[in-house]
């Protein structure tokens, strides 16, 4: 068996709460064939690679974060790839959010039966949102979940809210049920102008975007 | 970045909302993770042998191969993906409509 496994996500940056997970990354060097659990995120040297390349906000968040525990000795496969290309697809990837969160809201307000699944996703693009914005807007790039509340333009979404929907993605990928208010947090979710905030970051990053 | 992830969205929707149309609330299917599904399953009370269940799983996979290139280096890429999601989606229904005039 030959493979690098690192840790990365939450676990390192010390942001613990009774809902964590451990955010694992395999890469297997030898091209050998394992079954690896399913919530690992398996990537072929080849595809980190490219991600490196291209800049990916992933790469840059393994780059920054990602800790190998296994093996122990010698040079990390991620090390040796050094740093990746700068980040460059921020205003194609806020603009791809940004119609996921739309959706999702939409979804919302019309009374949708899949309700944790859209409170879920928006809290996702959310965050998603601010991590790519933070590249442009503070001195390194954060990974963290509260990032919505640690750039310059705050997000509006009380926070109690926000980590309601985060509970609900929680449910969605981890079928986790710690218990919230969902109808205080899908009406405060619905409420909040929140797309406004993401027009606003834009205005701060790209003073003339249109 | 977000337009692989968009296309899972979509599709994961589409699949929850077949589900979802019979089961609200607390029953709700929440996601298509394998333990958002196991959780459902005990919820609602439908054995894990349902084909149900089945079909959910085959859905899941397919909606995940729409997205993020994790996993794909030791699984053959479905050209038809999305021939086999409708083909799915149908299956899907007729089996949750069968499910609930029994129950």
């Amino acid at each position: 068996m030959s493979h690098e496994i690192y840790i990365f996500g939450s676990s390192v940056r010390g942001e613990v709460s009774p809902t964590s997970d451990i955010d694992v990354l395999v890469i297997p060097i030898a091209g050998a064939r394992t079954d690896y659990p399913a919530s690992w995120s398996v990537y072929s040297p080849e595809v980190i690679k490219d991600y490196f390349q291209a800049g990916r906000l992933f790469a840059w968040h393994l780059h920054l974060e990602a800790q190998r525990i296994f093996p122990l000795e010698g040079t990390s496969f991620l090390t040796q790839l050094g740093k990746p290309a700068p980040y460059s697809s921020a205003r194609s990837d806020i603009a791809d959010l940004e119609h996921i969160l739309k959706d999702s809201l939409l979804e919302i307000r019309a009374g949708s039966n899949n309700l944790i699944y859209e409170l879920g996703i928006s809290y996702t693009a959310i965050r998603d949102i601010a991590m790519a914005a933070s590249w442009m807007l503070l001195e390194k790039p954060s990974f963290s979940r509260y990032i919505p509340y640690a750039l310059p333009v705050v997000c509006p979404l009380p926070i109690d809210a926000y980590c309601g929907a985060m509970l609900a993605r929680h449910q969605t990928t981890r079928g986790a049920t710690y218990p919230f208010d969902l109808e205080a947090v899908t009406n405060q979710l619905i409420t909040a102008p929140i797309l406004n905030w993401v027009d606003n970051l834009k205005d701060v990053i790209w003073p003339t975007h249109s | 970045m977000a337009n692989s992830f968009m296309n899972k969205v979509v599709a994961e929707r589409r699949v929850l909302s077949i589900v979802n149309v019979h089961f609200h609330g607390r029953t709700q299917l929440s996601g298509l993770s394998k333990p958002a599904i196991e959780l459902w399953q005990r919820t609602v009370g439908i054995q894990a042998s349902n084909d149900i269940v089945a079909m959910l799983i085959v859905l899941a996979e397919l909606c995940q191969s729409l997205s993020d290139r994790s996993h794909e280096s030791f699984k053959p890429l479905n050209p038809d993906v999305d021939r086999s999601l409708e083909v799915g989606l149908v299956t899907l229904e007729n089996a949750v409509q069968q499910f609930r005039l029994k129950n």
